[in-house]
């Protein structure tokens, strides 16, 4: 378990030239208000990006791709992310469901589906957690039934982010077998989110957003063209999923909004804005090495791991330093920029240590790895 | 092992150095014959211009043989050692390699001097010139680190042998590199020593790393032990560019890996972690000492916080991105 350091080449300095110029002129200085993946879902924006080529960079062309490599993906996405872009419609199309279909989709569902992804068009959510099933992803009561022609799907996903807004997510299912089966009979169905027996609501959360949704299938019909891999492949073909896009840079960029907000207006001891200096280089070269281990065919799931706990606890020490830094009571629903950016993030801040993976989990992941 | 070596760093080099460095701590060798061993490999000047009278090879070179010397601790000043010979051949000097003497030391003044008993001379900077002064064994005042290494009180006496106008990265950030790259080292070996302890001790019927808070110590460490070696990485690759401002985001995060990583690993194993007899406290108590070694945490991040503070978000963000320097 390593994390290999290797300094960005000068055509991917390039590249982050080009994502600077591209958002100088689409997102004015004003708009720049969202907190890192969790940001503002705007498809026009998404529809533009897709336009410039940088949504499914790593698809490959005949798909609508530009066949980038992780690290081409990796520049384009910190950038966006530190420029506090809404990237929230297309971003789990762009990072697990487009390359889930590159990894497990047949020919025909990546020409169906991978156009519309590439082009910023066609928003995504994850079909996975339910209210039983958290962490212990095994255990979901979702179930899908043989019917002619495909399945049948009744079940109910929760923490169900942008639902409401995107057209399809892929389903963690038991196709066959029993809840005691656990990773046996899990199967991906891809769910067209408008089709009849899906009912979505919004679930209003403590910092004042709407975009978690719980999403209930009431014998919703999903034919075999639209199973994702392999019929029980579901908990592989998931655990794949999850394990790589755990060590981008959108796990410690929450905060960059805050971080800058703070710089410029308050008075800060040179100390601590150096130590939390510190810690952003270090936390952009490990998720750098993550993205190029992937391009070098590695399985870095211990170092992503790694890059994901310590990035996302830091994000929050960040939230409680700037917070320390102001020294006084935050009015959250003020026009100063840094009492609401300080706001949104105190409020969010819990979910960054419990999205994707919670700490424990993944810091039981790498004990695991280490003590075997 | 090999894993972690240093990018860009000499396979045989590092080879090399394993299998001295190995040998010698094997046999237990005190440090006269130690050094003796050493001089004569030539692997005290590794990363030294030819030039200047060392061995040729690069910074990475350096750096990997200094990490190797970290995990075989032997009675000498060898990073120490090192850190003179670069700062003379840096100045225009050359460094003396005499086929009797002893090693060199370097130190920020002349109080708490690393192995100044075992050393020939030391390499300091006084008033902003960069001097070498004979070092008579006699007349030292022995003192220690928490990590049990000599640091020493030199009485200062007469002219310097050489002196010159100091030049390149200087004498704080060429020992702080140099301590980033042993703390990278030891803290690998405190990883690997703590989760062999944890595979091995049974409580409650089960190895202790089977329990998920132990676990948890473990991954711990394990994070902040691959985030000092990517900083001292980082660190030596950015040199050898001519970046010489990444040792302060590296002191600081390696500082505050030792810190954190000694307290897990100690958390781990229990009492026997503290006794003189188990190997864990060589580990911790040189992380303990190095941390603190030309400038801890505070003065590097303040370099850093000074020079950021004036800067607008945009060079702020390519800071972060190594596109500008973290210092002024």
């Amino acid at each position: 378990m390593h994390f290999e350091q290797v300094a960005e080449t000068s055509d991917e300095r390039d590249l982050r030239r080009q994502v600077r110029e591209f958002l100088a002129a689409e997102l004015p200085l004003d708009r720049r208000t969202s907190l890192g993946m969790s940001g503002r879902h705007d498809a026009d924006f998404s529809k533009k990006l897709g336009e410039r080529g940088w949504v499914g960079m790593t698809i490959p062309a005949e798909y609508g791709g530009r066949g980038a490599s992780a690290v081409g993906r990796f520049i384009v996405t910190e950038e966006l992310l530190a420029a506090q872009a809404p990237v929230s419609a297309h971003w789990v199309a762009d990072r697990q469901s487009g390359p889930s279909l590159m990894r497990f989709g047949s020919e025909a569902q990546r020409q169906e589906l991978l156009p519309g992804i590439c082009a910023g068009t066609s928003f995504w959510s994850i079909g996975m957690s339910e209210p039983e099933s958290g962490s212990d992803l095994a255990s979901v009561r979702t179930r899908a039934h043989r019917v002619d022609g495909g399945w049948r799907v009744d079940g109910r996903k929760v923490w169900t982010t942008w639902a409401h807004l995107s057209h399809f997510f892929a389903v963690l299912c038991r196709t066959s077998g029993e809840p005691k089966d656990r990773h046996v009979g899990l199967s991906q169905l891809i769910v067209d989110l408008h089709s009849g027996g899906v009912e979505i609501a919004t679930i209003a959360t403590m910092d004042g957003e709407e975009d978690f949704c719980e999403v209930v299938l009431d014998g919703v019909f999903v034919p075999d063209s639209r199973v994702l891999g392999e019929v029980g492949g579901g908990w592989t073909q998931v655990t794949s999923e999850l394990s790589l896009e755990r060590g981008g840079p959108e796990r410690w960029l929450s905060v960059w909004g805050l971080f800058t907000a703070a710089v410029a207006e308050l008075d800060a001891d040179p100390r601590v804005l150096g130590r939390l200096t510190a810690r952003f280089r270090v936390l952009h070269e490990m998720s750098l090495s993550v993205a190029r281990m992937i391009d070098g065919g590695r399985q870095p799931i211990a170092e992503a791991a790694i890059a994901k706990a310590m990035g996302t606890t830091f994000e929050q020490q960040v939230v409680e330093i700037v917070r320390d830094l102001l020294g006084r009571e935050i009015d959250a629903a003020g026009a100063n920029r840094l009492d609401d950016m300080l706001a949104r993030t105190m409020l969010a801040a819990p979910t960054f240590t419990l999205r994707g993976g919670t700490t424990e989990v993944l810091r039981g992941i790498v004990a695991k790895e280490l003590t075997r | 092992m090999s894993a972690n070596a240093v990018p860009g760093a000499d396979p045989l080099v590092v080879s090399t150095a394993r299998d001295i460095f190995g040998d010698l701590a094997a046999s237990d060798a005190d440090g006269t014959a130690a050094w003796t061993a050493l001089r004569a490999s030539g692997l005290p000047w590794v990363g030294i211009d030819e030039a200047a009278g060392g061995e040729g090879g690069s910074l990475a070179d350096a750096a990997a043989v200094i990490a190797v010397s970290a995990r075989h601790p032997l009675p000498v000043p060898f990073a120490e050692n090192w850190v003179a010979a670069r700062l003379l051949a840096d100045a225009g000097l050359t460094v003396p390699r005499g086929a009797q003497a002893g090693p060199l030391t370097a130190a920020v003044d002349f109080t708490r001097v690393p192995y100044a008993g075992a050393a020939s001379g030391i390499v300091t900077v006084v008033d902003g010139s960069l001097v070498l002064f004979a070092l008579d064994a006699a007349a030292i005042t022995a003192g220690r680190a928490l990590s049990d290494e000599p640091r020493d009180a030199v009485p200062v006496d007469g002219s310097p042998e050489q002196s010159a106008p100091v030049a390149g990265p200087g004498l704080v950030p060429l020992g702080a590199l140099v301590r980033c790259v042993q703390i990278a080292a030891v803290l690998d070996m405190t990883l690997a020593l703590t989760t062999r302890y944890a595979g091995q001790r049974t409580q409650f019927g089960r190895p202790i790393a089977k329990f998920q808070a132990v676990g948890q110590l473990i991954a711990q460490l394990a994070e902040q032990a691959a985030a000092a070696q990517l900083a001292a990485d980082l660190a030596v690759t950015s040199a050898q560019s001519g970046d010489h401002s990444q040792v302060a985001v590296a002191k600081s995060v390696c500082g505050i890996a030792a810190g954190l990583a000694a307290r897990y690993a100690h958390q781990v194993h229990g009492a026997v972690g503290v006794t003189a007899g188990y190997e864990l406290h060589t580990h911790t108590r040189r992380l303990l000492t190095w941390r603190d070694d030309f400038d801890a945490e505070r003065a590097w991040e303040t370099r850093i916080g000074a020079h950021v503070s004036g800067l607008a978000a945009a060079d702020l963000w390519r800071v972060v991105v190594g596109e500008l320097p973290a210092t002024g």
